[in-house]
């Protein structure tokens, strides 16, 4: 369970790069998505320690 | 009295009243330096954003955003990413470590696993790295008051200097965690209504056409990986930021400290490279002249605002720039006292210990060094040679004495040589030179 979640983040942190990979001219709000989604799964999800 | 010395006396009173209320009884170094590791999580976020967001935000990614386009909210979007990611893992594992092993300086943990020698290495890279970084923040700080108060660049050194000390030296990291809050507070405001006079001023908002897009001619994929290692890794290998881990009272405070440190950094990033981009886009329509100088397009705004935001703006990079290296001050000199000196008892010599960086950061500022500026902007780099060993704490068995200091020395060789051959990937190099080097002497050593 737990790998798979740290598999899911690194999804997260590669589809950073994806504007590189298809010159769109939407990147500035697709990074801005994407850290704010990922910032809430950060906060959703359950840390190890609880 | 010129309005701008008026706003920076308000500013030092309210501090220097803060720091005093907010340190309470600092009996041991653990008080001093870490707030006896009882500090909650939205006093610990909000010092780890304003520790993390030096003047480089409001000047260089102003600037940055402005001359090279969209790539730079990447940037440091991938940055924040980053952050969030190792520190939702590593925060708390950290802090536990901390907590149990008695950890003060960040240095201790490789006292613990790799031998005081390594912590030693650690300590003098660390202040190789960060006292010209910290410089700049002085440099940067006197440039401005020398600009908005009409004051000459030594007597600004020397105000910055008091600015940075003072509220370390009266409250350590109480007394700076609190300032630090309330000045975070108030740089977020001040974007905000930056944001809001530019976007009025210009008339709209829009991206120039060649700027929406990455890669451009400044952000190719190396470029970008190049820069971003370095800063993806930030909040293992920056002491300022890793003994921020120690200084939650909880695991409740930690896992708050990280979220409300994200959600600042996402906005303070989104109001920073709006701010550039909106301004390059007043530049296409004739309203903001073109700046060709990208440390200059800060300073060409302010000189074109009405003083009732150019003022307090002026006011928030100084605030940035002081809460960055108050931090890094009172880190290093836990630091020195605790790895190098080996006094940890005595909280009188943290403060000798400040004032005593603070007067060394001040006379490299006031020397203008030339490689001063190099050995900053490579500051990142240098301090990636001990990602190995830290994550090696959690994850690696193998690996004692040599193999600390061995990673240290090679990881800093290749940063410093590389660099002087001005290498495209000299971060990329740096890590994979310091984990192999890692690697090989711990499957060694006994």
């Amino acid at each position: 369970m737990c790998s798979m979640m740290k598999i899911f983040e690194v999804v997260f942190i590669v589809a950073m790069l994806l504007p590189f990979a298809i010159r769109c001219d939407w990147a500035y709000q697709y990074w801005i998505a994407v850290t704010a989604l990922y910032l809430a799964y950060v906060t959703a999800k359950r840390w190890e320690y609880e | 009295m010129n309005e701008f010395i008026a706003l920076i006396v308000l500013y030092a009173i309210l501090g220097t009243v803060v720091a005093i209320y907010a340190r309470g009884g600092i009996r041991t170094q653990e008080d001093y330096f870490i707030g006896g590791r009882n500090i909650g999580g939205i006093i610990s976020a909000l010092t780890y954003a304003a520790t993390t967001y030096s003047a480089f935000m409001m000047v260089g990614l102003v600037g940055l955003s402005y001359v090279t386009g969209v790539g730079a909210a990447g940037f440091e979007l991938m940055y924040l990413v980053g952050t969030l990611f190792l520190l939702s893992y590593y925060a708390p594992k950290v802090w536990k470590l901390g907590k149990e092993k008695g950890l003060v300086s960040p240095a201790e943990m490789f006292t613990y696993r790799y031998g005081a020698i390594t912590a030693k290495l650690a300590t003098i890279l660390a202040l190789i790295a960060l006292i010209p970084y910290t410089s700049i923040q002085m440099i940067g700080v006197a440039l401005i008051l020398q600009k908005n108060a009409g004051i000459s660049f030594a007597c600004g050194v020397a105000i910055a200097s008091i600015l940075i000390a003072l509220w370390a030296f009266l409250g350590g990291l109480r007394g700076v965690a609190w300032t630090d809050a309330i000045q975070g507070v108030f740089m977020l405001i001040v974007a905000v209504l930056a944001v809001l006079w530019t976007f009025n001023y210009i008339g709209g908002f829009e991206i120039p056409k060649e700027l929406a897009v990455v890669p451009n001619k400044f952000w190719t994929p190396l470029k970008f990986a190049t820069l971003t290692i370095p800063w993806f890794f930030f909040a293992l290998t920056n002491p300022q930021v890793f003994q921020r881990l120690f200084i939650p009272k909880d695991e409740r405070a930690i896992k708050r400290m990280v979220i409300l440190f994200g959600l600042f950094g996402l906005i303070y990033t989104v109001l920073v490279t709006f701010l550039g981009l909106n301004l390059r886009f007043g530049t296409e329509i004739g309203k903001f002249p073109f700046v060709a100088d990208r440390d200059k397009v800060t300073p060409t705004l302010l000189s074109i605002m009405p003083d009732w935001i150019a003022l307090p703006l002026a006011l928030s990079i100084i605030a940035a720039a002081v809460t960055t290296a108050n931090s890094i001050i009172l880190t290093l000199s836990s630091m020195v006292l605790r790895d190098v000196i080996g006094e940890k008892a005595k909280v009188v010599g943290g403060k000798i210990v400040v004032i005593v960086l603070t007067i060394v950061v001040a006379i490299f500022a006031l020397k203008r060094i030339t490689y001063i500026v190099e050995l900053a902007v490579l500051s990142s780099t240098i301090l990636l040679c001990q990602l190995p060993l830290i994550l090696g704490v959690f994850h690696w068995k193998r690996g004692k004495e040599k193999t600390g200091f061995t990673t240290l020395i090679c990881g800093f060789t290749a940063a410093i040589v590389l660099s002087a051959m001005k290498h495209p990937m000299v971060s990329i190099v740096t890590l994979c030179v310091s984990f192999a080097v890692f690697l090989m002497i711990s499957l060694i050593e006994r």
